[in-house]
């Protein structure tokens, strides 16, 4: 007696036998590409460790449904048509009256990306070039078709809408999955850092005043966003991975104010950082740097080498989904640094720095943006932090084809990247499908191959064309 | 007088609002004329045993047909459920169905598999997994079965398919191994890896209601019926949208019958939304945890009015099941149930 379900009489109609006779007629071929799940499953490292953030392995396009900066307040003036690219999901955004509104960037008709050639009519809504069908900004509805106003397709189908949010020059975009139901929404500081002073009892900050933030009425943000040719986890973990600033030894903002930066620093209590996923905030980690639960490496006697600076250079890195670092009181006092790692395909993203100061009064900005232009970009965001995007894209043959999460072998300072990885796996809005029918989806594309025979590199913003 | 020999219309209800309506003709079960109009009514064995063309009788008169014995209770008869496939109507009937129209409207199709793995997880329990063979297709809902058919035979088994519909060419099973059976046997005895099987499918109402996404989802499993359960939670867990919070029970008799707990243990790991409890109705001294059948891990805090339970089992279980959460405080209309045999 088998047990199974439900009760099911062995009735075989006669019908089904002939079925299976002709079935049987068809060879029966193993599918192409056989993957013997034996041969899959041979790895190297650890697989219970590695399985406990098998989602995060999975999210090569990256997290879903998540709010990401699409792009500066400064770089989509009034009426001004911007395309770009996140998790694979091509998006267009365009500014009327001061809101900003984002679509998916991909007409139902053609697949044409309508951000290529804008063409607006009306304040209401945006044209694909190509053959007119115009769709609503706000509920992304196909409204009509230029040359073809009575068509039966329109107002019966259009394309996704992605909220938006504009805050501290940065136009944040919640990119969702088609069936994300908009009432699930989260409010943006769901995918921030958290907050100072609120959060200053939790997270005490003795060394530094409390860090800025982008939510803050007063907080000004100034920075750069750049493509990087590397996957955006690999990007992502180098920021608060605190074995990596040995890269920056020999930077002129740490040379030229003789910082004592560490050869590496070590985690020596089981409390070095701290999870949280909070209800009515973001899901992130701290790092309990510059307290007793890290121990800093000034020198390694074997190598015979130590860190000569003799002015000390406090901060703390913290991380939160969908891939947000806060460096507090960095690079100098009551300022702080923000990065996001957007995933643009599986092997490019959008590296954004940007540097947050509350300041009160319009002297105080002029004094901030003085001090980032003639400082603090060319030495910090760009110096400094123009390692960190070289260190990544060192890592991508490693794990471009996927076998670097395999055979890497880890060490104790990597017990920060570990529980991020964990810690996204189980707090993610959803993992990104591999891009189909968009930009990178095939990587040797004939546009691509063009851009590179023109010297173009990999491009955030989509190429528009003029005739 | 109930006219027994002309035609009637008869409509039905589907939860999505959804109105169809068809003629019955005289002598002919309901069902078939149903499907004869192209009425997704979901349904699989046609001859009363299997209880998946279940249907309430909002009004009108269509009594079961008596020489078809119908897996209905007595009190499930009063309360108006009636079996499609063995019930005639009398007069102009209005029935309801508790699934969407677009559940039943999925085509039944068959498949062949290739078999990737045969690994036991427990004394009497082996998961199976398989691959769709090249060109060919099939698609289900989480809480679906398939017909397995038996290498060089015509005789098929029933099992629930424990992956998600998101892993698909790749389908996989857990089948309890029964002395005497003979897929059991098939497995114990002969199958060997790229061994081919027959698949036909999808079956069953067992699927996640849409209605309910956004309520506490209480899954109860006992035994392999932890298959279905399984491709809801996964499903579960990759729901675009704020996700729901799940309590999963799943019982076992002993240790050695337990299973996938390394499964469920990183679903929990992954999902913040996820507590699982594992039970053992007869385990070694040894055992720590909970002792008796899944429902007794629930407790009455776990279950409140607007949750909703999804239960599978073997029919013992399921019927013991929706009695105790009903008794703590669900509706029944609110629990949905999955029972296998032994067959």
């Amino acid at each position: 007696m088998d047990e199974q379900r439900p009760s099911d009489h062995e009735l075989i109609p006669m019908q089904e036998l002939q079925e299976s006779e002709t079935r049987a007629k068809k060879p029966v071929r193993r599918r192409g590409k056989n993957a013997s799940a034996a041969e899959a499953s041979v790895r190297l490292n650890d697989q219970k460790t590695q399985s406990q953030y098998e989602p995060y392995k999975e999210a090569a396009w990256g997290f879903i449904n998540h709010w990401y900066p699409a792009v500066f307040s400064t770089e989509l003036e009034e009426d001004q048509v911007e395309g770009v690219q996140i998790c694979g999901i091509p998006i267009v955004l365009r500014r009327v009256d001061g809101q900003v509104y984002a679509l998916k960037d991909r007409c139902v008709h053609r697949g044409v990306r309508m951000s290529a050639k804008p063409m607006c009519f009306n304040k209401e809504t945006i044209s694909c070039w190509y053959h007119g069908f115009t769709f609503n900004l706000k509920t992304g509805n196909l409204d009509t078709i230029v040359g073809n106003p009575d068509d039966k397709l329109i107002n019966t189908t259009g394309v996704t809408t992605y909220p938006v949010h504009e805050v501290c020059g940065i136009v944040f975009v919640f990119v969702r999955e088609d069936e994300f139901p908009l009432e699930d929404v989260p409010p943006l500081k769901h995918d921030l850092p958290v907050m100072f002073p609120e959060s200053s009892e939790r997270f005490p900050h003795p060394l530094w005043p409390a860090a800025p933030h982008i939510l803050h009425e007063d907080a000004v943000g100034l920075g750069i966003h750049r493509t990087g040719e590397s996957n955006w986890r690999v990007a992502c973990e180098n920021g608060f991975d605190n074995a990596h600033i040995l890269i920056h030894q020999d930077n002129m903002i740490v040379q030229s104010n003789n910082w004592v930066l560490p050869l590496g620093i070590r985690p020596v209590s089981s409390d070095c950082i701290t999870t949280f996923e909070d209800e009515d905030g973001p899901t992130g980690l701290m790092q309990w740097l510059f307290s007793d639960r890290w121990e800093p490496i000034l020198e390694n006697k074997k190598l015979g080498i130590s860190v000569n600076g003799v002015n000390g250079r406090m901060y703390r890195t913290s991380f939160y989904l969908p891939g947000v670092l806060l460096v507090e009181n960095w690079p100098e006092e009551y300022i702080a640094q923000y990065e996001w790692y957007v995933p643009i395909t599986d092997d490019t993203y959008e590296y954004w720095e940007v540097l947050v100061k509350r300041c009160a009064t319009p002297e105080d900005i002029e004094q901030f943006k003085y001090r980032y232009r003639t400082v603090l970009e060319p030495m910090a965001l760009n110096g400094f932090n123009d390692c960190d995007l070289y260190a990544r894209e060192s890592m991508q043959d490693f794990y471009g084809d996927g076998s670097g999460w395999d055979d890497e072998q880890l060490v104790d300072t990597d017990v920060s990247p570990i529980t991020w990885r964990k810690l996204a796996s189980r707090s993610n809005r959803g993992i990104a499908k591999p891009g189909v029918g968009v930009s990178g989806s095939v990587k040797a594309s004939s546009l691509r191959l063009r851009d590179v025979s023109e010297g173009v590199p990999s491009r955030y913003f989509v190429r528009k064309v003029s005739f | 007088m109930l006219d027994k020999t002309s035609c009637h219309r008869v409509s039905v209800t589907f939860s999505d609002g959804t109105e169809a309506e068809f003629h019955s003709s005289p002598g002919t079960p309901l069902l078939d004329d149903a499907l004869a109009s192209g009425i997704p009514i979901m349904n699989q064995c046609k001859s009363g045993s299997c209880g998946t063309c279940v249907a309430s009788l909002v009004h009108g008169s269509a009594p079961p047909v008596s020489d078809l014995a119908g897996c209905l209770l007595d009190t499930e008869l009063r309360e108006g459920k009636r079996l499609l496939c063995s019930s005639h109507a009398e007069s102009d009937c209005h029935f309801a169905v508790d699934y969407s129209s677009s559940v039943g409207a999925v085509q039944v199709s068959s498949a062949s598999v290739f078999v990737d793995e045969v690994e036991w997880v427990a004394d009497d329990v082996v998961r199976l997994a398989t691959e769709l063979a090249d060109g060919d297709w099939m698609s289900f809902s989480p809480g679906q079965y398939m017909r397995l058919g038996i290498p060089d035979t015509t005789i098929t088994r029933s099992y629930s398919v424990s992956s998600c519909p998101d892993a698909l060419p790749k389908m996989e099973f857990f089948i309890k191994v029964v002395p005497g059976g003979l897929f059991s046997d098939y497995l114990a005895s002969r199958v060997e890896i790229d061994d081919v099987l027959t698949l036909e499918g999808p079956f069953g109402s067992f699927q996640l209601r849409e209605e309910h996404r956004r309520a506490k989802h209480i899954l109860v499993a006992g035994g392999t019926g932890l298959a279905p359960i399984l491709s809801m939670l996964d499903t579960i867990r990759t729901l675009p949208g704020v996700k729901p919070q799940v309590l999963l029970s799943f019982g076992c008799r002993s240790e050695k019958s337990l299973f996938c707990e390394e499964i469920l243990e990183l679903r929990e790991a992954w999902m913040s939304n996820l507590a699982t409890r594992i039970s053992l109705s007869q385990p070694s001294e040894e055992w720590t945890g909970v002792v008796g059948n899944p429902l007794s891990a629930i407790s009455p805090d776990d279950i409140s009015e607007d949750c909703v339970a999804y239960v599978c089992g073997s029919s013992r279980l399921v019927a013991f099941a929706i009695e105790e959460l009903v008794a703590k405080g669900l509706h029944e209309t609110r629990i949905f149930s999955e029972k296998f045999m032994a067959d």
